[in-house]
């Protein structure tokens, strides 16, 4: 019973948020690898277009299928790499709300503008990072305008770079 | 050369740029200020400024801001036990330690000035070192240049990760993704999966502030350490009895620079490691190996000197082959080629002007450190009340400025997120990511100079190994390839019982 317990706990511990990272780039590189049957040989009769790609592809997932080889012998000797602490759920929902307002902020930077779009996602994004209280949303609503003022400034006016036009600038 | 060095001069001494330098200076003292912020991050959100810019001024922003940010991750360092970047870490016990002995100032001063002092000699070295080797280099074939190419990106995976598997792993990440795009020779498109954008290849810029700004943004958030007390004591004359300590300290300033100069000159190696290897060497080498890291002097003036010194000699290599030094170079070369400037020993015979400019710039930034660090050290306590979650959303909101800027495209955009992301699991799982960078800027010409060299040997892989040169660079190259592999053998042999 022990020792199937045991042996449950190292299978377990065998995939690790690292092995299944290496799982993910050993697919990727077999993904490419199989991609490359789609391009062209091209002019050139010593080497064609698609043999370094070829090359880089099939060493990478040696060299990936090496490293999962590593954890897997390491974890079996009862080493490897310490497991790194979760992140707690708030912490977790914070990355998770910023992601998705800079993706919301990404798509809507066309339609809205870039100092609307950016005012926006600067005041939510501080408002949501900083304290919960009324106070300090009024604080990120001064910050976040003042702040997307001055980029705004050098960017669109100083620097003269492109900045998507939109409701009022 | 006179010539050269007046049309230098005038390249470099505009109010224009000496503004430029100024504010990137400032920029870099505030971001290598803030622990967590690194000093490749603060260059990597200048770079799409850099890119609309004239390449002095371009490479000026460039050198004053990785200076000025280096040595301002000592200043939190001393202060708060946090070192501001990772450079500033190998010595941040000692400097904290001697402030809790009330010699702040002392402390302060010596990074400041040594900082300084040690980019001067890296200046020193890079004005004599890079002109001699051009030489040298403008009898370098194709042969020669993918043997570099491959020696750099072994040197790099194997000094920046302490598992070489997943540095190996990382850079070949960065040469998968050089071939995404046209094939410079053949004109076939690879790995566009029918997207028009994929055709010209990843744009280096997005994937450096993604891999770079990005992930550190993710990782700051995700992070849970407590906010330091900062230090309340009075901080008068930073430079008081400054030259006592440096008569006092003449061969630990003498040694860290030299080894800044060697280790910046290797590819891929940097400020850090020049940091963390001159303080192990300093202890090793001292009469009182006991007192490192209690509040001891010798180990806080070799490394700061080392990590300075480091910054200009990374340029040895970027400008003599191409091959960049470290992160920082690596972006400068992708600037470059931007311009239409191909480093290499050519620059010295086409461009000896962007060249001289360069050589001042690095004087400038220096001289500017001794002034702007003065001051920036009385007012880090001002820096340092800036709360982290109003600065992530303004990097990121500069993050997309740069990202959009380069093609005035979302594409830039959605591929920063990507690699953000990417460079965020990537560290997470203790993979290297410097390696990828470095790999992204050498890939095409490692590429490039292997192909050419298969089409002029019609496929003899012995011309590859035939010049001296070449053979010299190969013998070297597969040294360290197979050095871990029999040094693991050996070790196998040695322990198996009899």
């Amino acid at each position: 019973m022990k020792a199937n317990q045991s042996a449950s706990v190292k299978k377990q511990s065998v995939f690790s948020p690292l092995f299944i990272f290496d799982g993910v780039l050993l697919l990727f590189g077999i993904l490419f690898l199989l991609e490359s049957r789609h391009i062209k040989r091209g002019f050139q009769q010593v080497l064609d277009a698609r043999i370094y790609p070829r090359v880089v592809a099939v060493i990478f997932c040696i060299t990936v299928a090496a490293h999962m080889v590593k954890i897997v012998l390491e974890r079996r000797a009862g080493g490897g790499s310490k497991e790194k602490t979760p992140l707690s759920a708030g912490v977790a929902f914070k990355i998770g709300a910023l992601f998705a307002l800079f993706i919301a902020y990404v798509f809507s930077i066309q339609w809205l503008g870039y100092f609307e779009a950016g005012f926006l996602f600067l005041w939510f994004s501080i408002a949501l990072l900083g304290e919960n209280s009324w106070r300090w949303r009024v604080h990120a609503l001064i910050i976040a305008f003042v702040v997307i003022s001055v980029t705004y400034f050098i960017f669109g006016v100083l620097l003269n770079i492109y900045v998507p036009s939109g409701l009022f600038l | 050369m006179i010539d050269t060095l007046i049309q230098a001069f005038h390249l470099v001494f505009q109010p224009q740029v000496l503004l430029i330098m100024l504010a990137s200076s400032i920029y870099g003292i505030v971001i290598g200020a803030i622990p967590g912020l690194t000093a490749v991050m603060a260059v990597s959100l200048i770079m799409p400024i850099a890119i609309f810019l004239d390449p002095i001024p371009a490479l000026a922003a460039i050198i004053a801001c990785d200076a000025m940010a280096v040595f301002a991750g000592d200043i939190p360092g001393t202060l708060l036990r946090i070192p501001g970047t990772p450079a500033s870490g190998a010595y941040t016990d000692d400097s904290y330690k001697l402030t809790m002995q009330g010699k702040a100032e002392t402390v302060l001063g010596a990074n400041c000035f040594f900082s300084a002092m040690g980019g001067l000699v890296g200046l020193a070295a890079l004005v004599c070192a890079a002109p001699l080797l051009a030489n040298i280099a403008l009898k370098f074939s194709t042969y020669e240049y993918f043997w570099l190419s491959c020696l750099g990106l072994t040197c790099a995976t194997f000094m920046t990760s302490a598992d070489t598997v997943k540095g190996i792993a990382s850079m070949f990440l960065g040469l998968f993704i050089t071939t995404v795009g046209y094939d410079s020779l053949t004109g076939q498109p690879r790995f566009t999966l029918g997207v028009t954008e994929l055709l010209g290849g990843i744009h280096v810029i997005p994937v450096l502030i993604g891999l770079f700004a990005l992930s550190e943004i993710m990782r700051r958030v995700s992070s849970t350490t407590p906010p330091s007390a900062i230090y309340s004591g009075k901080i008068g004359n930073i430079y008081k009895g400054i030259f006592k300590t440096w008569r006092n300290h003449i061969p630990n300033f003498l040694r860290g620079n030299s080894i800044g100069v060697i280790v910046g000159a290797l590819p891929g190696a940097g400020a850090d490691i020049a940091a963390w290897l001159a303080y192990a060497i300093s202890k090793k080498f001292s009469k009182t190996p006991e007192k490192y890291g209690t509040g001891h002097m010798e180990g806080i003036i070799e490394s700061t000197s080392a990590n300075n010194a480091a910054l200009a000699s990374a340029w040895i290599p970027a400008f003599v082959f191409g091959i960049p030094g470290d992160v920082t170079t690596a972006m400068v070369i992708g600037i470059l080629f931007i311009k239409d400037l191909k480093p290499g020993p050519t620059a010295f015979i086409h461009h000896p002007e962007i060249i001289y400019g360069v050589f001042l710039c690095f004087l400038i930034a220096n001289i500017f450190m001794l002034i702007l660090g003065y001051y920036s050290i009385k007012t880090f306590r001002h820096i340092l009340r800036i709360p982290p979650f109003v600065l992530l959303p303004v990097i990121l909101v500069f993050c997309i400025v740069g990202a959009f800027s380069i093609n005035n495209s979302l594409f830039g955009v959605g591929i920063m997120l990507a690699f953000g992301i990417l460079g965020y699991i990537m560290e997470e799982n203790d993979f290297p990511i410097s390696p990828m960078l470095l790999a992204i800027v050498l890939g095409n010409l490692l590429e490039k100079n292997f192909i050419i060299s298969m089409v002029k040997s019609d496929g003899n892989w012995i011309d590859f190994f035939n010049r001296p040169i070449a053979g010299g660079l190969a013998a070297a190259a597969i040294f360290l390839w197979t050095y871990p592999a029999v040094k693991w053998l050996y070790r196998r042999l040695k322990t198996r019982p009899a």
